[in-house]
């Protein structure tokens, strides 16, 4: 974010306000974090850029989600990667789904019990549960790198995350309304 | 392909997509999976939304660490108590009450403004040697429940990644921590913190922070139309306090279609007009003003206490011309009502009131009291 966008007066909040479910949102229309990071950030630049283009009362997250398509757009047409995993019809439902995400993330209650919930949850994980999320999310390493750390199979380690986390959010949404 | 991928399997393979570490196999797998059925783009999106969530999540403090018993120190308690023998120390308390306590050098302000607590400041000037105190997470709570005043409560309280948290959730958490506190001080000790950052003026620099925020979220639910009015009735109360974006979005309100658009008109131009007048009484408070008569004499047209405290002062001051002084006394004359005889009587009390100056407040008070029974004697009627 420049200095420019950082001085508009409802830069900082707004950006903290729908960075959230947009990430998720490019994220999964990309299944790439960096690649998903920097187009969030374009799409906000753009934004403030083309501020006196939003129409008021018109829904703040549809216009952001309709400039960060195109920037999905030029970013597979730029790195020329064929087919796009999602096709049209999960791209729409991504679409719609966003939608709801927004307004259920807007709301900052929301996050801090989730984080509340997070810690909570994982003391009653098993540890080497824990350990594994742990390597995966706060060391970020990837599948065959925490495999070797914890001297599991590559092939079963995939499962046991998923089920860890399977049980993480189970026990976070037991905690939370989320 | 449907048939050998069951949910768990496409949610691995979600998984992986989302972290980049699909083969080539798994990725024309996703796609067909996804072009059969395009409603697991709603799983996929909420399993990217739980990944960004456990990323940022397991980097917050605390969340790795098995949570250590800590609290605050007897020196604590005893500042606490000195702070409420003072003035209660209680949540709805108005007026200030900063709580002079041994805080942690990472001490983290909150200001409580009304919907949630912001986090404004990650750290506090650390003293030199005291570096260890980083681990303690304890952090300041401030609140600033009397905004008629802008003087906030401080309390030290200890609390893990408090960022922003709706304020029925922060209050619990507050009053608890009072309670806990108060009872028995489980798992205190001691902490020796430099709180000497902690001045009236360091207080109003965090609450005039905590403003702009609160007031940017404003402007963004404003473009939403969004803003609700107990939200509205926060940003006037900022925009009295003269602060700046507040009076900005007010502006920006009053030019648009909002259904808030004619009150936001009406408070500017009460502000308008409360700095005109401002303007006004100190003209007609500085003896060098040219014109002053004619300036005392056009304040019988504004309503409101500095106004009429102003013309009293003028009657008073045995160092204005007694001319001057009659004529506000003529001009308070005009706001006819009980408070204005109450100020006559008691102008009247005054031995060394020259008598032409008395004659014109007799002359005045009787007329207005003549006024006031005849209102009261028609509305009798």
């Amino acid at each position: 974010m420049d200095n420019r966008s950082e001085s508009m007066p409802w830069a900082r909040a707004s950006i903290e306000q729908n960075r959230r479910w947009l990430l998720a949102y490019v994220l999964a229309a990309t299944g790439d974090l960096h690649t998903a990071e920097d187009i969030v950030q374009s799409t906000f630049e753009t934004a403030y850029r083309k501020l006196s283009e939003y129409k008021a009362g018109t829904p703040f997250g549809v216009w952001l989600r309709g400039i960060a398509r195109n920037y999905l757009k030029k970013e597979w047409e730029r790195k020329r990667l064929g087919p796009h995993p999602l096709g049209s019809g999960a791209m729409a439902e991504l679409e719609q789904s966003a939608a709801d995400m927004e307004s259920k993330l807007l709301d900052p209650e929301c996050r801090e019990e989730r984080f509340s919930a997070l810690r909570h949850c994982l003391q009653a994980l098993p540890a080497k549960a824990r350990k594994i999320l742990q390597l995966r999310y706060d060391r970020d390493l990837n599948l065959n790198e925490i495999a070797r750390t914890v001297s599991v199979n590559p092939n079963n380690l995939g499962v046991m995350l998923f089920r860890a986390r399977q049980a993480l959010f189970d026990c976070i949404s037991k905690r939370t309304a989320i | 392909m449907n048939e050998i991928m069951d949910k768990n399997n496409s949610d691995q393979l979600f998984l992986k997509y989302l972290h980049g570490e699909l083969s080539a196999k798994e990725n024309q797998q996703i796609r067909d999976y996804l072009e059969q059925n395009p409603r697991a783009g709603h799983k996929l999106l909420h399993l990217a939304e739980e990944e960004l969530f456990l990323r940022e999540g397991f980097k917050q403090p605390g969340v790795n660490a098995v949570s250590e018993s800590t609290g605050v120190s007897k020196s604590m308690l005893t500042s606490l108590d000195r702070v409420s023998s003072e003035e209660e120390l209680h949540p709805k308390k108005k007026g200030m009450a900063v709580a002079h306590l041994g805080i942690a050098a990472v001490a983290m302000i909150l200001v409580s403004l009304g919907w949630y607590y912001y986090l404004l400041s990650s750290s506090g000037p650390a003293a030199p040697g005291q570096d260890t105190l980083a681990t303690e997470k304890m952090f300041l709570f401030v609140r600033a429940e009397n905004l008629d005043t802008d003087q906030p409560v401080a309390l030290l309280h200890e609390l893990d990644n408090f960022e922003m948290v709706h304020r029925s959730r922060g209050d619990k958490v507050f009053d608890q921590t009072l309670v806990d506190i108060q009872a028995n001080g489980v798992g205190m000790r001691d902490l020796k913190g430099d709180t000497s950052f902690l001045t009236q003026d360091y207080l109003q620099m965090q609450f005039n922070d905590a403003v702009k925020v609160e007031v940017k979220i404003m402007w963004q639910q404003v473009r939403e139309g969004k803003l609700k009015d107990k939200n509205f009735n926060r940003l006037e109360q900022y925009a009295l306090m003269d602060q700046e974006l507040a009076v900005n979005l007010l502006e920006n309100i009053s030019r648009s279609n909002s259904k808030f658009a004619r009150e936001a008109k009406k408070i500017i131009g009460n502000r308008k007009e409360n700095s005109y007048i401002k303007n006004l009484l100190a003209k007609v408070k500085n003896p060098g003003t040219p014109g002053r008569s004619d300036l005392i004499n056009g304040l019988g047209d504004f309503q409101g206490a500095a106004v009429f405290l102003t013309l009293q002062d003028i009657a008073q001051n045995e160092q204005e011309p007694l001319g001057l002084r009659i004529l506000a006394v003529k001009t308070m004359a005009k706001f006819r009502n009980h408070h204005t005889l109450e100020v006559f009587g008691l102008l009247l009390q005054d031995d060394a009131l020259p008598a032409e100056l008395c004659q014109e407040i007799t002359k005045r008070k009787t007329k207005i009291a003549e006024f006031l029974s005849s209102n009261n004697g028609d509305s009798q009627k």
